[in-house]
């Protein structure tokens, strides 16, 4: 079958790329633009390795046709930090509260929490696990990571309140 | 890979004429949280060898109420009903129903419609939508129909869809005043879980606390998600107390082993159906918090 052309932006620059049909947002993401921070896990929408925000909501790349990311705004881990390089409070966080071990769900881990930061700048525990319960990490038995947002939550409301 | 073709549409109009051409060669694709595991696999469903992208088109996607019925555009994804108080107002259950789907991810990707025509049995919205009394809406070239959720599911796995039709509405009428609600998911854990067994019920009782009417429905208790007739019968017309809730799930799951036969999961499901009948009542009669 003939491939299909996207146009889309990802973390702000405009791409057009030609895939085939049955091609995944995933696929495009990581084998055509070479941004492989965002993960492969199960493949099968249950364990969050590979989420990445789509019109500001976060998905699940592996259950998104690339065809219908057409004209979306996609946002994933390259994306997250400022443009000067320095990381995002999120990223700084979950190293300063260690919720990295083996690293492979913390990209996915970051875009879920990243989707509920941007819309409640104080989260309850309640709110935080529920923003990650779709995200799975088999490491660090998560106490670590909602440690991670909670502390990244404070330091963006103090940072907001200097401002 | 999946040899395919992805067709995109602009409006309605367009999948519907789309639809008409392809007829069973094509497959609308909404949020596509079934239709990707099959892909992976290699297949598609039905020998379809085209899909048509829905994902895209906001006139499937609304919650409406219109004189005394709620409308849901089949595209409405399970994070917008979650959300919406219009809902929770309307139908004090397809809120809890459309929150239990997968997972925040997944919420925001499924959609009412999608979750209806895959048919599987633990489909979530559906016991939900089954006791709010509702109807599916179909749409293609030649015109449109409606029927009953309770009619729309011929056996496992099937949706009453005819080649060349699109599901764009579901609409229920709304619960009034004086109407209780239920809604529980058995799980395994508490997110991205395929339900057990769910529980529906919606329930009206007069100020004496007399029964007035009694909807029950159980997903994954029979081939397809069911109403429970007998239950609601026996019911009517009596006040809820211990020994006529106990009464109800025992009746419960006697109507599912005569409907469904002795299975391996038996063992399993009676005692849960009957535990979770008679509290899914309770809580729709404000007998238990």
């Amino acid at each position: 079958m003939e491939d299909i052309a996207v146009d889309f932006r990802v973390n702000g620059k405009e791409y057009h790329v030609n895939c085939a049909p049955s091609a995944r947002l995933l696929d495009v993401l990581r084998d055509q633009l070479g941004l492989t921070g965002t993960k492969e896990g199960c493949g099968i929408g249950e364990c969050g390795a590979c989420t990445v925000l789509m019109n500001g909501k976060k998905v699940n790349s592996c259950m998104v046709l690339a065809g219908q990311a057409r004209g979306a705004d996609i946002l994933t881990i390259e994306g997250v930090n400022g443009s000067d390089g320095e990381l995002h409070p999120l990223q700084k966080a979950f190293i300063d509260a260690g919720a990295i071990q083996c690293g492979f769900c913390t990209p996915g881990m970051i875009m879920s929490s990243l989707e509920l930061l941007n819309t409640t700048l104080e989260p309850s525990d309640e709110e935080i696990k529920q923003a990650i319960s779709g995200n799975l990490c088999r490491c660090t038995g998560y106490k670590q990571i909602v440690d991670a947002i909670r502390l990244a939550a404070r330091n963006m409301l103090a940072a907001k309140r200097r401002h | 890979m999946v040899d395919m073709e992805f067709l995109a549409a602009k409006n309605k109009n367009e999948v519907l004429s789309l639809l008409d051409k392809y007829g069973s060669k094509a497959r609308p694709v909404a949020g596509g949280t079934d239709l990707m595991i099959g892909i992976r696999e290699g297949r598609l469903p039905g020998g379809a060898h085209a899909l048509i992208d829905i994902s895209r088109i906001p006139e499937l996607s609304y919650i409406k109420k219109e004189g005394t019925w709620l409308r849901i555009g089949a595209g409405t994804t399970h994070a917008q009903i979650a959300a919406s108080e219009l809902v929770l107002h309307e139908s004090l259950i397809l809120q809890d129903a459309s929150a239990s789907v997968g997972s925040p991810q997944i919420r925001n990707r499924g959609t009412i419609g999608g979750n209806i025509v895959t048919a599987a049995q633990c489909a979530d919205t559906v016991p939900a939508l089954m006791v709010l009394d509702a109807c599916v809406v179909l749409e293609s070239v030649a015109g449109r129909r409606e029927v009953p959720i309770v009619d729309f599911f011929p056996g496992p796995k099937k949706s009453d869809v005819h080649p060349g039709e699109l599901v764009t509405e579901i609409r229920f009428p709304s619960i009034v005043d004086g109407y209780g609600a239920s809604f529980e998911k058995l799980i395994r854990r508490k997110a991205v879980a395929k339900s057990r067994l769910n529980f529906a019920v919606v329930a009206l009782q007069d100020a004496s606390g007399m029964i007035q009417e009694m909807r029950l429905a159980i997903g994954s208790a029979l081939p397809t998600t069911s109403r429970f007739p007998t239950v609601e019968q026996m019911l009517i017309g009596k006040r809820g107390d211990e020994g006529l809730l106990k009464e109800a799930g025992l009746a419960a799951a006697a109507y599912m082993i005569e409907k469904g036969g002795i299975r391996w999961s038996t063992d399993y499901k009676k005692p849960v159906v009957e535990k979770l009948v008679s509290r899914n009542i309770a809580r729709a009669l404000a007998l238990e918090e």
